[in-house]
């Protein structure tokens, strides 16, 4: 699928929220921006829409009248990997790693601004499309360049050295621009199964990367830390 | 034995010294018996002397035969003066040892009183009392409390003392009819059930049993007067507590009433702004382009002020309540600094922040959800407090057994007589008019630290500011981070 039959062809979006000022809103921002729009007000009708519609991409807000919103993600993921992007209210770290965990691509935090959506639905849509997770392929963020096949990282023109754990570490990350991933599955891709409940393997490891990457390693530009929940690579272009 | 010793006494006197004389000795070693025995054992004492002088002495000696009629005179006389010295010496060894007794039973109730003034806790009191009274009663003893008839528990002292369900039974009985109770006859030496009573309410039944001895009656009178004062001191603890507790009530209404009116303010002011310049766009379509824009601006800055002062008020709802737990992992600090940082770079716009710190500072054991958010609430207030373009400096170093994590700023600094104040909930400084806030964001902080073990100070900063100090103790050591085998980096050369 080739970028201009996408801009020819909105993009459909499904809104799953029971709160109608929200979804008022992110009718009228969403459609602002050239996206169509199906809504749904409870998680059943949510999965129903999802299969009958196949939307590019699903709005999920986790506190749902009927069911689970985490369950909404888990009956999604039985058949489609389409993007979910969560909608969850703060102080509820557990929830947003159960939503990653239960197959969600992302979550924002109530309340958002719209740019902070759109800059995660667009992530999320390329990655869908296959974009920047081609593993012979090269990742570029800013001025950060990835060369997977070659296990190159280059800064700028300048090439960086990396120990194999820090390689494959920002690998992992950059495999999913832009998606948050857990502890768990970052050390479960870079480390093995065996090492799940080691947290500070990551946290040593990303503050080595930082120190290589990042020109203030205090004020990250890429390698963001989600507290609680886990990392996330940002794009400095969305 | 003491009479054969006195008749060994006087027999080398009974050359030198006339007869009479020698009744003396006897006469002696009755009241010696009297103060050693008691008043039986004197009678008994002074009729063997009688006897044992006649046998010996008088003539013809050895035998009990009176040669001399004058000499039953002397036996009379000797026998009244003995039992006579003898009951006078034992009733007032009787007397002393009884002001003895009362000296101990006052000392012993003076020592529970005194102990059982100091706890304001009830089971720590009871297990005071427990203690005492097996000392002064020289017994075992237990307090069980009864929920009803059937429920009960040991709450303090001796458990084993009421395995048996007939000990129980009988425990019931002294709580239902308040009446002492036990499975022995009085006199005996078994287990004793008492109601801890004051007015209509039971605290509980005290049981003891001697470790030695019976129950004689001045045992019992002691157990007694120590249960019931055990029962006082009982009564005025749950009276404490009760008047504690409606004093925090009274406490947690007046935080309350203070929340409300701070929160309603700070509440309605954002919602005003927000309502009013909405109807604005609502109502006249033909405002000029500028207008528009700054009344949007306005709907959009209130609506981030309004939520940050919902967050905050959740946040310190949450920290206060005691659903509140600290899950601590090693995090690095420099992260956990970033992390909040990042997360609110929209807010902080062009700010320079400096942060300093050294390159190998250890993990530390913290949460880093609740850790981020003091870091943030301490850059936001100097960003809030001082002019755009000075810098906020941040650093964190290990100093002894703590981490020391410092923010300072260039702004007006704190004031010298509210520096006591600025951790309380809803304190705002005289800085603060005119900048939105809550005053939580200190109190939040001050929360935190507290619930890991740490500490925050303000003070002056050199060349003029506000700086905080926060210090949170090092726990533990930091796991160990096998080093990767193979460091070879994975860089090839770019052609």
């Amino acid at each position: 699928m080739s970028a201009s039959t996408l801009a020819s062809v909105p993009a459909l979006i499904l809104v799953v929220d029971d709160e109608l000022p929200i979804r008022r809103f992110l009718r009228a921002a969403l459609e602002s921006q050239g996206y169509r729009l199906v809504e749904a007000t409870s998680g059943q009708e949510g999965v129903s829409e999802a299969a009958m519609r196949s939307p590019a991409l699903v709005l999920l807000d986790l506190g749902l009248p009927d069911i689970d919103g985490f369950d909404v993600v888990r009956r999604i993921r039985e058949w489609s990997s389409m993007p979910i992007i969560v909608l969850s209210a703060r102080e509820q770290e557990g929830d947003k790693i159960r939503a990653l965990d239960a197959g969600a691509d992302d979550y924002i935090t109530k309340p958002f601004s719209m740019g902070e959506l759109l800059a995660r639905m667009r992530v999320a849509l390329r990655r869908q499309r296959g974009e920047g997770t081609d593993e012979e392929g090269v990742v570029e963020l800013g001025d950060l360049r990835i060369d997977f096949a070659r296990r190159v990282v280059s800064q700028a023109g300048e090439s960086i050295r990396l120990t194999p754990i820090e390689f494959r570490l920002l690998a992992a990350l950059a495999r999913h621009p832009g998606k948050v991933l857990t502890h768990e599955h970052l050390l479960r891709e870079v480390w093995g199964p065996g090492h799940t409940s080691q947290h500070h393997y990551v946290r040593v490891y990303m503050a080595q990367l930082r120190h290589k990457l990042e020109p203030a390693p205090a004020r990250p530009r890429y390698l963001l830390t989600e507290p609680g929940v886990g990392y996330r690579l940002r794009d400095p272009s969305l | 034995m003491v009479v054969g010793l006195c008749t060994v006494l006087a027999i080398p006197m009974h050359r030198a010294f006339d007869l009479s004389n020698l009744t003396m000795v006897y006469l002696l070693g009755v009241v010696v018996v009297a103060v050693l025995f008691g008043r039986g054992p004197s009678v008994l004492a002074a009729l063997l002397a009688v006897l044992a002088f006649d046998f010996v002495f008088v003539p013809p000696r050895f035998t009990l035969q009176v040669s001399d009629a004058q000499y039953l005179v002397t036996f009379v006389v000797m026998l009244v003066v003995a039992l006579l010295t003898g009951t006078l010496t034992a009733r007032m060894r009787e007397q002393l040892e009884e002001s003895r007794r009362r000296e101990r039973r006052t000392a012993a109730l003076h020592r529970l009183s005194r102990e059982l003034s100091g706890p304001a806790d009830q089971d720590e009191l009871l297990r005071a009392a427990v203690e005492r009274i097996g000392e002064a009663l020289r017994a075992r003893v237990a307090v069980s409390r009864w929920e009803d008839a059937r429920e009960s528990s040991v709450v303090a002292g001796d458990a084993e003392l009421l395995t048996e369900d007939a000990e129980r039974a009988s425990a019931r009985r002294a709580f239902e009819d308040r009446q002492i109770s036990g499975l022995e006859k009085r006199g005996g030496s078994g287990l004793l059930h008492l109601a801890l009573e004051v007015g209509h309410h039971v605290h509980g039944v005290l049981s003891a049993r001697p470790v030695e001895g019976p129950w004689d009656p001045e045992r019992l009178q002691l157990l007694r007067v120590l249960t019931s004062q055990t029962a006082l001191a009982l009564e005025r603890c749950r009276l404490a507590e009760e008047s504690r507790a409606v004093r925090a009530q009274v406490e947690t209404e007046r935080a309350r009433s203070a929340l409300l009116s701070s929160v309603s303010h700070d509440l309605r002011t954002p919602l005003a702004a927000i309502t009013g310049a909405a109807s604005s766009l609502q109502d006249d379509r033909a405002l000029p382009a500028g207008t528009r824009r700054d009344l949007v601006e306005t709907i959009a800055g209130e609506a981030q002020r309004l939520n940050r002062l919902v967050e905050n008020i959740l946040e310190m709802t949450r920290l206060e309540s005691s659903t509140l737990r600290v899950r601590r992992d090693w995090h690095s600090i420099e992260e956990v600094i970033g992390a909040a940082l990042v997360r609110r770079e929209r807010i902080l716009g062009d700010r320079p922040v400096n942060v300093r710190m050294n390159r190998d500072l250890p993990l530390v054991s913290l949460d880093d959800v609740l850790f981020e958010q003091v870091v943030w609430n301490l850059v936001e207030n100097a960003h809030k407090y001082s002019p755009a373009v000075a810098s906020i400096d941040v650093s964190a170093e290990v100093e002894g057994s703590a981490l020391i994590l410092e923010v300072a700023d260039r702004g007006p600094g704190f004031e010298p007589d509210e520096r006591g104040h600025v951790f309380e909930k809803f304190y705002r400084g005289r800085q603060a008019a005119g900048t939105p806030g809550a005053g939580l964001g200190l109190a939040i902080v001050h929360s935190i630290l507290v619930a890991h073990g740490g500490s925050i100070e303000i003070g002056d900063r050199e060349g003029g500011g506000a700086r905080v100090t926060a210090r949170v103790p090092l726990i533990g050591t930091p796991p160990p981070i096998e080093p990767e085998p193979d460091a070879e980096p994975a860089l090839r050369e770019l052609p």
